[in-house]
């Protein structure tokens, strides 16, 4: 009995575990996938967008604190203009428009959960897809 | 400004019965000789009768009912307009320019930032009402530090003011443009160095939904 206990007690732990974690964050749902995603960043004064390689459209990036302080410095770090593109990829999943501030004139929201890569914008960035 | 009509057989919800006697009492011009009404969204026959009054004065058919765009409303709350902090429009420094149609990346300015002094009192670009309190940005520290308001204007034109500490308690308080005080400005040189000049940000929107630029009817 107590073999067949312990791993019943382990899979319900786990999963009120993660079911803390979707409750604690409402926008991310347990069906939301998070991708790998390569793209285009740009920072600026009411400017803080990703779009992703082959497609028109643009997303406001939302993030923890920490992860947009990163952003931010790095941006800085590879440009010397203001609203310069940089490469950025990211695992990240992606929201609706937002009903409220700069984010509303955008196409959606891309929630951003790790910085896998960024660095100064160049010709070969979207491979194949193109841009 | 207001959701649902206001009157004779109007749905006169709290909400909207509170907006019209705000008017009311500030449109005592058009009141006189009746006393100013307590605000307190209830609909009685004291509101009723000030409406009344008011419309007397303003059409030559009153109909005792005050509609969302309507007439009546558009006459006793007029659309009106004024520059925010009293300065001009932002110029160019060193993270971009501040008029409408500026850079913004793969975007252009879809505002007008009016130049601001921190601390200093802001007064309404437009008069309406103020409906929500209203974040220029959604994550980060900027979202917890930044602020503003949203205001619609008796036509429905909505404009978005960023970068101000909202007053207290100002949501559902109706405004006058150039008159009415609805914060203080904020300074943006904490967020960003290198000398940024302080502004308040101006968005405005038509009913349906139409850009329109701020600069065109504030100045």
């Amino acid at each position: 009995m107590k073999r067949l206990t312990w791993p019943f007690f382990l899979v319900t732990f786990l999963f009120l575990l993660s079911a803390c974690s979707v409750l604690a964050n409402p926008q991310l749902k347990m069906n939301e996938s998070i991708k790998k995603v390569k793209g285009h960043y740009i920072y600026g004064h009411e400017v803080n967008t990703f779009q992703p390689c082959g497609k028109t459209k643009v997303f406001w990036v939302v993030a923890n604190n920490g992860l947009l302080q990163t952003l931010k410095q790095s941006h800085s770090k590879y440009t010397s203009h203001p609203y310069e593109e940089v490469f950025l990829e990211i695992e990240s999943n992606f929201l609706p428009k937002a009903s409220d501030g700069f984010a509303m004139d955008y196409d959606g929201q891309v929630r951003i959960f790790k910085i896998l890569s960024i660095r100064k914008k160049s010709k070969n960035d979207c491979g194949d897809v193109g841009k | 400004m207001l959701d649902s009509s206001v009157g004779k057989n109007g749905k006169n919800s709290t909400e909207d019965v509170k907006t019209v006697q705000q008017i009311i009492n500030l449109r005592d011009d058009l009141l006189t000789p009746l006393p100013k009404l307590v605000v307190d969204g209830k609909f009685g026959e004291k509101t009723q009768a000030a409406i009344d009054q008011i419309q007397s004065g303003l059409m030559n058919k009153p109909d005792g009912v005050i509609d969302p765009y309507g007439n009546t409303i558009k006459n006793m709350w007029p659309v009106e307009y004024a520059k925010p902090t009293g300065l001009g429009v932002r110029g160019t420094d060193s993270y971009g320019a501040g008029h409408h149609g500026a850079p913004r990346g793969r975007r252009t300015h879809d505002g007008t930032d009016y130049k601001s002094i921190a601390g200093k009192q802001v007064k309404a670009p437009l008069s309406g009402k103020i409906t929500k309190i209203s974040k220029p940005y959604l994550s980060g520290i900027d979202a917890a530090i930044l602020s503003g308001v949203e205001i619609v204007a008796s036509d429905g034109t909505t404009c978005w003011v960023w970068y101000i500490k909202p007053s207290t308690n100002i949501v559902g308080t109706v405004i006058k443009a150039g008159v009415s005080k609805i914060g203080v400005a904020k300074t943006l040189k904490n967020r960003y160095k290198n000398g940024i000049i302080d502004h308040i940000h101006i968005r405005i929107r038509t009913r349906n939904g139409a850009k329109v630029n701020p600069t065109t009817v504030i100045g």
